[in-house]
């Protein structure tokens, strides 16, 4: 289990300097940062001076290695734009974000996993259809399209909901959260809602045809023939079996939401990392972006994790299976 | 269940869409200030946000308008006298003086880590007098004509307040202490910023009691939130909403004409041809950059139908200019018509410039800069491969683009200016010959250089006579549009939308203020 944990945590640190390579290479491949914060009027003097102040006159080799040897002590740098050292920029934002995905995630789990079940309990049924069908046009929907129009229907046109911002915050652990507070909830009911539409798409096809398989299987039979309840028979036996592949997908998923805030950020102005990677990009800001990236590898990391831990528990046979 | 979901709705319809106190004002930026430290990154929208709370000496509106400055003029050839408002105090109850500016003033060019400082502003003043508490003296190495302007650019901090305090304290509020019509209350970074009205302000105090300015960058959802009533007033509405927004009976639309010129630069430095930017019918480089030819350039301007250009691709949000200023500017240029579309003429002057079957070109420009560049671009190229020069549009996010123009890797390229001053720092910024080291056309970017320019610019630099100045400025306008290397478009107008509530007075320095807008009625 240790043995496990370390592994993946080396694997992790590869990753990572993998990661800090491309993207210093990247981003000193597209420009000069100076170039795009210096005033149109700006003297070579005041742009060389600049330069040397965010340490951009160095060779490109010892900027790496300087950065790489700050990061080492856990010192992640300043913004090229704000100054503002990064792991405050990052933090201010990052509770949006975890709000944000977590939200999606939840909404993804309590109405993908009763929906699938549903849906795959009595397929042939018009309620289950219509769940399918639903599924199927949540998929296809872009979910920029969908944003948009939950602002057109629940902000401009009823008036519900506000369509940008995070609203009131409390602060705990000396970050903010919007969670604590109510306006905090209305603000995040819609952005969460966009952002769940694919994954709530997906955990429903997957738990339903995972129902409709497994209802199949002898010993559910068995079960059903032994007279224990349907309740039973469908939640203990059916469901722990559906939920394997579930957990797996969901994995991910947490992954993918996280990448998908990115656009949900956007369009609810809704002030998270997702936003602040953009917008780091297009400023050529690379002390922000690295470090928004390391974090990202790191989460994947844990979450996979997490995984395969889960897998334990739900399936005795992969124990003993996980590198 | 059902019923809960509704009453839950209409009581939280009623807690949301109630009309905001008609003295609180909601308004939008685009684009998230990097920092409020007054003097740390000159940005157009830091400097929008910074207004609010600090004065400048001078404001630019208009005309130079006095600001904490009462009158400014030149008492001999390289001394201004410049008086100061009496009776002024920062919103810590402290007195504005001499000192507070001469401490900004040697701020300035200090501030650590800033990316991008506002020496410029104060790069001629060598030295400065204090008369007494209310009057100082600015010596200049050379006539200076352009200090007003420049002292319009930046704003006064308080020197007992500022002593000492870094950016860091601006960030955190505890060092956000101006004379500004409002007070700075709190900030959630590239979020929200909140302000209160300077009941005891110099010029009067507000109408607004409170300001709140969001950052969303998106323009749908811009959009959305104006017409939910979330916002009162937004900036840079995107074209495909004005109609919306104008017919909505709850919204309005108010546009007017910026700074900012947009314009064509071409490559006039390099005989030989960047890359393969300009190229045979078989896709093989050129053997001279055609752009030497001053004929195919002026061919160029002519095959570009300016007025349809402005109708179909900006929608109507731009204004003819046959300057590099706008109209209206000082130095702006009456007498320089503005290019006449003939296509079939420019044919001509192709064929007799020595390419009777034409030519191929690649254009470079940035998307997400300039309003409606990409349908700009794409006019261009229509244009010009209807006379024959075919073209093909290669374009970039803005980080990309900025920093290869720069180091001059591109040839033939769409690019704006804004004119802070006058039409004197615009051609010294795009036209005069490049000499970066002494800050002599930082942004000329296809190195156009032509000496007559270059030292008419220089004497207008110096030259305090208005009359004679202006003269220079026509003048040199002038060369510089009959040399066709950077070929004038329009002059872009920006649009701003309000709440019905709400009516907004636009300004061409394209920054959006609480000042500027009022309640209505």
């Amino acid at each position: 289990m240790l043995e496990v944990v370390f592994r993946r945590l080396v694997q992790a640190v590869g990753v990572v300097l993998v990661l800090t390579v491309v993207s210093f290479v990247g981003v000193f491949k597209i420009g000069d940062p100076i170039a795009l914060l210096a005033h149109e009027n700006a003297t070579e003097l005041e742009i060389e001076e600049a330069r040397q102040r965010l340490g951009l006159d160095d060779p490109i080799h010892v900027q790496y290695l300087n950065y790489l040897g700050r990061m080492a002590v856990g010192d992640f740098g300043n913004s090229f734009v704000s100054r503002r050292p990064v792991v405050d920029v990052i933090a201010e934002r990052l509770p949006a974000t975890i709000e944000l995905t977590l939200a999606a995630f939840l909404i993804s789990v309590l109405l993908g996993i009763p929906l699938g079940i549903a849906a795959g309990l009595k397929p042939e049924s018009a309620a289950a259809q219509s769940i399918m069908a639903g599924s199927i046009i949540g998929f296809s929907l872009p979910t920029f399209w969908f944003g948009m129009m939950l602002i057109m229907v629940f902000s401009v046109s009823l008036g519900w909901l506000p369509s940008i911002g995070r609203g009131d915050t409390v602060e705990l652990l000396g970050m903010h959260w919007a969670i604590l507070s109510a306006d905090g909830w209305k603000h995040l009911l819609m952005p969460a809602l966009m952002l769940s539409l694919t994954t709530v798409s997906l955990i429903i096809r997957l738990v339903a045809s995972g129902m409709r398989e497994i209802l199949l299987m002898e010993y559910v039979k068995f079960a059903r023939l032994k007279g224990l309840h349907e309740f039973r028979v469908v939640m203990l036996h059916a469901f722990k079996n559906v939920l394997i592949p579930v957990v797996t997908v969901l994995g991910l998923e947490i992954g993918s939401l996280l990448a998908g805030s990115i656009v949900t950020e956007t369009v609810f102005a809704y002030p998270g990392v997702g936003k602040l990677l953009i917008d780091s990009i297009n400023r050529l800001d690379r002390p922000v972006i690295i470090t928004y990236l390391t974090l990202i590898v790191l989460f994947f990391v844990v979450i996979n994790l997490i995984v395969d831990l889960i897998y334990t528990l739900l399936d005795p046979r992969a124990r003993g299976t996980i590198r | 269940m059902r019923r809960f979901l509704i009453t839950a709705g209409v009581a939280a319809a009623a807690a949301l869409s109630g009309p905001a106190s008609a003295a609180d004002l909601k308004m939008a930026f685009a684009q998230a200030p990097t920092s409020i430290d007054p003097h740390f990154h000159n940005s157009g929208t830091n400097s929008a946000l910074i207004r609010h709370v600090f004065d400048p000496l001078i404001i630019n509106q208009n005309g130079l308008q006095p600001g904490l400055a009462t009158s400014w003029k030149a008492i001999s050839d390289t001394v201004w006298e410049i008086k100061l408002r009496e009776g002024v105090t920062f919103h810590d109850g402290s007195p504005f003086d001499a000192a507070d500016v001469v401490f900004t003033i040697e701020r300035l060019p200090n501030v650590p880590d800033s990316p991008s400082s506002y020496a410029s502003s104060v790069q001629p003043i060598k030295e400065i007098e204090v008369v007494d508490s209310h009057t100082l003296r600015f010596v200049t190495d050379k006539p200076s004509p352009v200090l007003p302007n420049k002292l319009a650019e930046f704003t006064i901090v308080s020197d007992e307040v500022g002593k000492g305090a870094a950016t860091a304290d601006y960030t955190t509020g505890k060092a956000m202490v101006g004379t500004g019509p409002y007070r700075f209350v709190s900030s959630r970074a590239s979020e929200s910023y909140k302000l209160a009205r300077n009941e005891s302000y110099w010029g009067g105090a507000e109408p607004w009691e409170t300001v709140e300015i969001r950052i969303v960058e998106s323009g749908p959802a811009r959009t959305a939130a104006l017409l939910s009533g979330e916002l009162d007033l937004i900036e840079r509405v995107p074209s495909n909403d004005v109609p919306r927004l104008n017919d909505n009976a709850s919204t309005s639309v108010h546009s007017g004409p910026t700074n900012r010129v947009v314009f064509v630069s071409l490559d006039v430095q390099r005989d030989a041809v960047q890359e393969n930017y300009a190229r045979d019918g078989d896709g093989n480089p050129l053997a001279k950059n055609p752009m030497m030819d001053k004929r195919v350039r002026q061919a160029l301007s002519m095959a570009i139908p300016r007025e349809a250009l402005i109708e179909r691709a900006l929608g109507g949000d731009g204004v003819l200019s046959s300057n590099l200023v706008p109209p209206g500017f000082f130095g702006y240029n009456t007498d320089i018509p503005v290019e006449t579309y003939d296509p079939e003429g420019a044919k001509k002057l192709i064929a007799e410039a020595g390419y009777p079957d034409g030519f191929e070109i690649t254009f470079h420009a940035s998307t997400d800069r300039i309003a409606y560049a990409p349908q700009v671009a794409q006019v261009l190229a229509q244009s010009w491969t209807r006379i024959g020069v075919k073209t093909s549009l290669e374009t970039m996010p803005h980080s990309v683009y900025i920093p290869k123009t720069n180091a001059f890797e591109y040839a033939y390229m769409l690019h704006s200016w804004g004119t802070a001053s006058d039409a004197g720092y615009t051609l010294n910024g795009i036209a005069v010959t490049r000499d970066k080291p002494n800050g002599k056309g930082p942004s000329n970017r296809g190195r156009y250089s032509n000496p007559d320019v270059d030292r008419m610019i220089a004497e207008a630099q110096t030259t305090l006579d208005t009359d004679k100045r202006e003269k220079l400025l026509h003048d040199a306008m002038s060369i510089t549009i009959g040399d066709y290397g950077i070929i004038p478009l329009y002059a872009q107008k920006a649009s701003w939308g309000t709440s019905n509530g709400t009516v907004y007075t636009p300004a061409v320095d394209l920054m959006t203020l609480a000042m500027r807008a009022k309640p209505a009625n």
